[in-house]
């Protein structure tokens, strides 16, 4: 891929990511623990990493997370999700380079619960108070049961678009 | 399922797992912390429980400002103070989260938070 096919991806990458990222705070999730949610956009970080790669993963998370959190969302929601997601794409990153040894679901569960796990460390930060890492159980756990959903639903969605992506160039 | 899933799974059970016996429950109220402050600073902080030991806490600056804030049974109250108005001493004692005993003479805060639930704000 050229340059400007990499730039027209990433675009559309982004506005993918970015979509998904608004309409999961119209989804009505029952309030479990503060930070807790679905994830969705997390589907398109890995499969950016699973498409492009690491360096073109950590691009389209950046770009999401500001301007997602510009559209919908606060200052400090924008620092838990850059936190949480640059060090869940680290994690993603290193774990797809042994793709023979982890799933996609797998990693995806990894990811999920490094996000959450950077999270609430942004958010002990912030509020200066390590003791909201008593919502870690809590969140690991609901990091594990979205982490599996978001992997299944990155797992067949891969299966389509790997082809096709770079059929269209 | 990779060779490698399980190892991972297992990884993040046994996690869960310690941080479960490691962590204390949020959903559990673990009673309440008087926080004390002086001058807007930060004094001391006392957990309260309601089986706890009667306490009494003076507060004394140089200039012969003195307060006396007594712990008893999960609640706090200012027993007495030297400042002119008593504000805080007519407060009387206090025992729910969010409350608070001020004596704005001498610049003493008797605060109340919740430890675990209360104290972490819903950030939908």
């Amino acid at each position: 891929m050229n340059s400007t096919k990499k730039f027209v991806v990433l675009g559309l990458l982004v506005s993918q990511a970015l979509v998904l990222h608004i309409i999961e705070g119209f989804l009505p999730i029952p309030f479990i623990a503060p930070g807790a949610k679905l994830g969705l956009a997390n589907i398109v970080t890995l499969s950016t990493i699973i498409l492009l790669g690491f360096k073109e993963a950590l691009i389209v998370l950046v770009l999401r997370s500001v301007l997602g959190n510009l559209l919908a969302g606060t200052v400090s929601s924008l620092l838990f999700s850059l936190t949480g997601g640059i060090l869940s794409t680290i994690v993603m990153a290193l774990l797809y380079r042994f793709k023979d040894t982890f799933s996609i679901v797998a990693i995806s569960v990894a990811g999920a619960v490094f996000h959450n796990i950077g999270q609430l460390f942004a958010a002990a930060v912030i509020i200066n108070n390590f003791g909201i890492f008593v919502y870690l159980p809590i969140l690991l756990i609901t990091g594990v049961a979205t982490g599996v959903f978001i992997g299944l639903v990155t797992k067949f969605l891969n299966k389509y678009i790997n082809n096709r992506l770079f059929r269209l160039f | 399922m990779k060779k490698g899933d399980l190892i991972l799974y297992s990884a993040i059970g046994l996690v869960i797992i310690i941080s479960f016996m490691a962590l204390p429950s949020p959903f559990e109220g673990q009673g309440l912390k008087a926080v004390i402050e002086v001058d807007g600073q930060y004094y001391d902080e006392i957990h309260l429980a309601p089986d706890m030991d009667s306490k009494e806490i003076t507060i004394q600056d140089e200039s012969g400002r003195y307060n006396v804030i007594e712990i008893s049974q999960g609640r706090v109250r200012m027993k007495s103070a030297n400042c002119p108005d008593q504000v805080c001493v007519n407060t009387s004692w206090i025992g729910q989260h969010g409350q608070t005993v001020v004596c704005l003479p001498n610049r003493v805060t008797v605060k109340l938070l919740g430890r675990g639930k209360g104290e972490v704000d819903i950030v939908p």
